[in-house]
């Protein structure tokens, strides 16, 4: 099976834990990479403009309530952007947040998550993106 | 019928014109009044005229007569002594001197036999002249006779009839003694026209002097006429002006009864006029305020408009904040099941179950705060449902989650309302649920829904055999987190019918329970009914009747 690169973008440390310990649990190798906030995750993903293009990960996890940038305005970046926009993101909240979910659906986000992630979501998750 | 139309407008016409003019005699007063002095001007002056005219014509007439029968008599006398004698020259002297009298037409002397002697007649040019003796005496008796204009005078000329000379004569006295005997006879003939002439002269003056007259007592009349109907004029077109909605003052013309009556009536108008200018600054006074008090209001509704949508806005941050820290302590409980579970003691594990427990509680409160909040935010999209078909659609959930239940649910098909189809699913959840969730300790549960007429209006109802409860407590029902019942009687968060009360409230209906412990519930609503639809036919009638 090969290995699934996960990029988890997460202000919260506990999240990150949770999220972290349950990427673990898993049944099949995930590489884990970090972002605590928007700015950083869209540093990872866009690079500093100068060829070469920074590897995109197979899956971007976002947290919506995100510090400065939120979620949904990191996603509308992402999607304006040719080299990312068919890049598939989820969007994990720990509630529903109607207006900004329905926001992130129209941007064409590839699935939601409610947090905290533990094992059996991200396989169902998994499953359902055919990751 | 022809003819008589044809003759028929001459005389329509003047008795128009009649009728106007007696029209306008009636509706004017001072015509009126002119019409009446004028009238008593003319019969005074025609009466007095007339009285005078004809006493004048009679003393006249009087003095003629008089005069013509004292010119005969003397001329009798005078004639007698010549007529005895025959002395034609003498009697003709007589006669000329007779003449001398002014109105004597002609003078005739005749004698015994009543055969004129002598004749004189004025000429023309005034100038008595002798005229042939043609006509005989009528008679030889004094006398009177009228002849158009003229009168005759016959006065018999008698001497005794035992003189036999022409001395005898003078010193005879008439009718002392013996008898008399014819002489002759004389004839004076007075002229009338003079008297005519100076009658017609008079009339003509006193018709002068009674057109001056009435000239006149006109003038006089119409200055105090007008002196009446003019103040009168004035104070119609005033009123007429006040009517209008102008102001008016008209003149003052004089200090008596009319000039009072003008007097006081701009006073009147001025007192109107203060009345209004008091009554329009009053009102613009309210106009004033009333913007004022309707600016404040402004102010005061988005001061509180705002502090809502912060309130709003705060409750439903912290309704979510709570959230994902809980979310992440349920994770970290889960976390130490799973990697510690096998070595806790059993208390150390009923403490993670107790943990979970209340987690899961808070969870579930802050959910039914996060939707009171979205219930209360939510814009509306009202539209037509059918009810009848959401209440039976919440029971088949309820009943597919407890199918061990047995509770008998009784809809009344095709209640239609008008409203927001999300909002209303979750009041109806959580009424049915009420409803479900109450009736869980009764045998054989029921619950029906149905429309029933109550406070003037078609309302909806949900009717329960549950639990109830006491009426005492129904002011708390509709604030949140208030709860009738002991969690291990029936568990809740006191939330739902707070979010019923807003969905209904927020589409303009109201609600109330009806209870009783141990003897179900139900629950009253009203929703607003669906507007008629347009139909075609009803929108466009007299486009449909053009084609048509």
């Amino acid at each position: 099976m090969i290995e699934l690169n996960v990029l988890l973008v997460e202000d919260n440390d506990d999240d990150r834990y949770l999220a972290t310990r349950a990427m673990k649990k898993l049944s099949r190798p995930v590489r884990l990479e970090i972002a605590r906030d928007g700015a950083e995750a869209l540093r990872r993903l866009e690079g500093d403009g100068t060829p070469p293009a920074p590897q995109l990960p197979s899956l971007v996890i976002l947290d919506l309530q995100l510090p400065r940038l939120n979620g949904s305005d990191v996603l509308e970046r992402l999607r304006h952007n040719p080299a990312t926009r068919e890049l598939p993101v989820v969007i994990a909240s720990s509630s529903d947040h109607p207006d900004e979910l329905d926001r992130c659906r129209r941007l064409g986000a590839a699935g939601f998550i409610v947090k905290p992630l533990d094992a059996a979501k991200l396989e169902g998750l998994f499953a359902t993106l055919a990751v | 019928m022809t003819a008589e139309t044809r003759s028929t407008p001459p005389t329509t016409a003047r008795t128009g014109a009649i009728s106007r003019i007696c029209g306008s005699i009636r509706g004017s007063f001072r015509a009126k009044l002119f019409t009446v002095t004028a009238a008593m001007i003319v019969a005074i002056s025609t009466i007095f005229a007339v009285f005078f005219i004809t006493h004048h014509r009679e003393s006249e007439e009087e003095k003629l007569v008089t005069e013509g029968r004292l010119l005969a008599r003397l001329l009798a006398n005078h004639a007698r002594v010549a007529l005895f004698a025959g002395n034609v020259e003498q009697l003709r002297e007589i006669a000329d001197g007779a003449m001398a009298t002014p109105g004597a037409l002609s003078v005739t002397i005749f004698d015994r036999d009543n055969r004129p002697l002598v004749t004189v007649t004025r000429s023309a040019d005034g100038s008595a002249e002798p005229a042939p003796a043609q006509e005989a005496a009528s008679a030889g008796k004094p006398g009177l006779r009228r002849t158009g204009r003229r009168i005759e005078f016959s006065e018999p000329v008698v001497g005794s009839a035992r003189a036999t000379r022409e001395s005898d004569l003078f010193f005879e006295t008439g009718g002392t003694g013996g008898a008399l005997a014819p002489l002759g006879s004389v004839r004076v003939v007075m002229d009338e026209e003079p008297i005519h002439r100076r009658l017609r002269s008079m009339i003509a003056t006193t018709f002068l002097a009674a057109a001056l007259f009435l000239l006149a007592g006109c003038g006089a009349v119409y200055g105090v006429i007008r002196g009446v109907t003019r103040p009168l004029t004035h104070l119609a077109e005033g009123v007429r002006a006040v009517e209008a909605g102008g102001s008016a003052t008209i003149p003052v013309e004089s200090s008596d009864e009319i000039g009072e009556l003008a007097a006081s009536f701009n006073r009147m108008v001025e007192a109107v006029w203060q009345r209004r200018r008091e009554r329009e600054e009053a009102n613009r006074r309210i106009a004033e305020l009333n913007a004022r008090l309707e600016e404040r209001v402004r102010e005061r509704t988005a001061q509180l408009e705002e502090a809502n949508r912060e309130l709003e806005s705060f409750n439903y941050s912290a309704s979510h904040d709570l959230r994902a820290p809980l979310m992440r302590l349920n994770g970290f409980c889960q976390a130490l099941e799973e990697e510690c579970g096998d070595t806790l003691s059993r208390e150390c594990r009923d403490y993670l179950r107790r943990i979970r427990g209340v987690s899961g509680q808070m969870e579930r409160v802050i959910a039914a705060m996060s939707t009171l909040f979205r219930v209360q935010r939510r814009e509306l999209a009202p539209r037509e449902l059918d009810l009848s078909a959401m209440i039976r659609a919440i029971a088949a959930t309820l009943a597919e989650g407890e199918p061990a239940r047995e509770v008998e649910v009784t809809v009344e098909p095709e209640v239609m309302v008008c409203a927001d189809t999300e909002l209303l699913w979750v009041a109806m959840e959580n009424l049915v649920g009420n409803a479900w969730k109450f009736t869980a300790r009764t045998e054989r549960g029921r619950i029906s829904f149905g429309r029933a007429w109550r406070g003037g209006e078609t309302v909806c109802y949900l009717r329960d055999n549950g639990a109830g409860f006491n009426m005492a407590y129904s002011g708390k029902l509709f604030q949140p987190f208030q709860r009738l019942h002991r969690p291990d009687e029936f568990p809740g968060t006191g939330v739902g019918l707070a979010i019923v009360q807003r969905v209904v409230a927020r589409h303009g209906g109201r609600i109330w329970l009806e209870s009783a412990e141990g003897r179900g519930t139900t629950c009253y609503f009203s929703l607003p009914p669906c507007p008629p639809p347009l139909e075609r036919d009803d929108a466009m009638p007299h486009l449909d009747g053009v084609e048509a």
